[in-house]
């Protein structure tokens, strides 16, 4: 079975720097990791993979430091991966990301199956892994808790649905993305920590794609727009209440009704 | 940036009807570009970054071939108009953020109107006709909508009338009885080139957050994810504000170059309207072709979470 993760380098901490200038986020000199979310994924690549045969690699996008993240999933056990970094993709929001992502998937070959985390830490969209499928023409399922059964040429999974939980068998090509905790992520092996420094991780520029526009990728290629961002209200409101307990648990209870609290 | 604006006018595709290429014609197509941009590769012609839309190949190319598609962009703002609401339901169960969208909608509907009566006053004062580039006019019309994709869910529909809907639009299908990614995003595909809503608000539950990026895509549109705040411009721009980073970042975001602009909202986060003991409003049963409910996935077994 071939498989591919998508994984994403993001900010090590939540404390982040803004270009004042164009409202983008400055991702250079921030301690880095790889998205949590992603780890699941990868996890659960790596078990299909041992139990299944097959290949499991990983695409990622980001500046040339993102191979940091390569580096991450070839300690745990990634046999192959590539970076796509280029300075046109500067920029890109959720459409732009999954055009080029899914233009370097084609790159990178075929696929019975794509894994991605179910949305990153910084982003917090959850919208590139069905945005990726739908550029590659190939159906989707999110949220999937658990992996039932792999087939012939399909996989059933489960998906959470809110009050239902759905079974479903999905033919490959497919693309899924995975909730967190499907699989206990492993820790990197010492073995291959040591052997990943020299591992070669290709790197695909925006001159390499198959749709090598570049109006379609970066600022030009995104038709949402950061117009500012700014730090949100500092939630100061306090309420001082006196009373017998009996009325105020009844004001209390009221008043976390009127927030949307329960 | 007057610059910018005019990169979008100019911002057509082309497209290439691959089925009506062969043999007999390909070389002829691929002669047809002065600047060699035409290039047949692994069976497909594809248009390289040389291109500079002359339109030669669309003008004298092979019949048919090459097809210019105008961008439906920014230039096109006043064509798409009103709010539509995504109707969240599972197996027919209409999800309550629904209502809250539909609340939100009503209220940003309303500001387009008040704007556009506000912006007509002085024009009558004047006793000016209203031209065909009446802009506030048209936007008098300013419609909320719902789309409700399902099966056995005609009846179900009335009650969204209860909260002040002007239309909505009801595809009620067999294929559309489980939840599955294909037929649902083709449904929803089929309702936007209809109606052209401005606006797509969609309740960010795991169908809606699954369905909404998928059907941006296929529109190669904008989409916010978790909206806390919405607001709208005069000139339709939706203001779409989210948290980042955990809530350690608020940002404003806009999509002013493509239509629809869609955005979704998690439960609990707008306000639903009072029910009203009337109803308002209609609903139109819609047809599809059934070949585009076609899925390449089964849905084996649907089990009801404990509690």
């Amino acid at each position: 079975m071939e498989i591919l993760v998508c994984i994403k380098q993001v900010p090590g901490t939540t404390k982040v720097e803004v270009d004042p200038e164009t409202g983008v986020l400055k991702r250079a000199g921030v301690d880095s990791k790889m998205n949590p979310y992603d780890l699941y994924a990868l996890e659960t690549a790596l078990r299909l993979k041992e139990r299944h045969g097959g290949t499991v690699r990983v695409l990622s996008m980001g500046p040339p430091q993102a191979a940091e993240v390569i580096r991450e999933a070839y300690m745990m056990g990634a046999d192959d991966g590539a970076l796509i970094t280029d300075g046109g993709f500067a920029g890109s929001d959720v459409l732009a990301t999954s055009r080029a992502l899914s233009e370097g998937i084609k790159k990178l070959g075929a696929f019975d199956l794509i894994l991605c985390g179910k949305q990153t830490t910084d982003g917090d969209t959850a919208q590139v892994g069905p945005e990726i499928a739908e550029f590659l023409d190939i159906p989707h399922v999110a949220n999937i808790i658990r992996m039932v059964e792999i087939r012939e040429n399909s996989a059933v999974v489960e998906m959470d649905m809110g009050s239902v939980v759905q079974t479903a068998e999905v033919s490959f090509p497919c693309l899924l993305t995975v909730e967190k905790d499907i699989f206990q992520p492993r820790l990197p092996s010492y073995r291959r920590k040591k052997s990943a420094g020299e591992r070669e991780i290709r790197t695909i520029s925006l001159k390499d794609l198959g749709d090598a526009d570049e109006r379609n990728y970066g600022l030009n290629g995104s038709p949402t727009q950061v117009e500012r961002i700014f730090p949100p209200e500092a939630g100061g409101s306090r309420e001082i209440w006196t009373g017998t307990g009996e009325e105020l648990s009844l004001k209390m209870a009221e008043k976390l009704r009127q927030l949307k609290f329960i | 940036m007057i610059w910018k604006e005019r990169l979008e006018i100019f911002m057509k595709r082309l497209i290439c009807h691959q089925e009506k290429v062969n043999e007999a014609n390909r070389e002829q197509l691929i002669a047809v570009c002065p600047f060699h941009a035409i290039e047949y590769n692994n069976g497909v012609i594809e248009i390289s970054a040389g291109c500079k839309m002359c339109m030669l190949c669309v003008k004298n190319g092979p019949e048919g071939v090459m097809e210019l598609a105008e961008d439906e962009s920014a230039a096109d703002r006043d064509s798409w108009r009103g709010i539509a609401v995504y109707v969240d339901h599972t197996y027919g169960e209409i999800h309550p953020v629904t209502m809250e969208l539909i609340g939100k909608a009503k209220e940003l509907a309303d500001t387009i109107k008040a704007s556009a009566a506000k912006a007509k006053e002085p024009a009558d004062k004047a006793k000016e006709p209203a031209g065909p580039t009446g802009k506030p006019a048209a936007l008098a019309d300013f419609p909320v909508y719902c789309v409700f994709m399902g099966h056995g869910i005609v009846k179900k529909a009335e009650e969204l009338l209860h909260y002040g809907v002007d239309e909505v639009f009801v595809y009620d299908e067999e294929e559309l009885a489980d939840f599955r990614i294909e037929p649902y995003t083709a449904v929803f595909e089929d309702f936007i080139r209809k109606v052209r809503p401005s606006s797509v608000l969609v309740g960010a539950t795991t169908t809606g957050r699954s369905l909404a990026p998928r059907v941006a895509a296929r529109f190669r549109t904008g989409l916010t994810a978790d909206c806390t705040k919405l607001e709208i411009k005069d000139n339709t721009d939706l203001v779409q504000i989210r948290p980042a980073f955990g809530g350690n970042i608020m940002a404003r975001i806009l999509c002013t170059k493509t239509r629809p602009q869609m955005a979704t909202v998690r439960y609990k986060v707008m306000n639903a309207p009072e029910r009203s003991p009337e109803r308002n409003g209609k609903i139109t049963l819609c047809d599809i072709d059934k070949a585009k409910l076609t899925s390449r996935i089964h849905v084996l077994k649907v089990t009801q979470k404990p509690g």
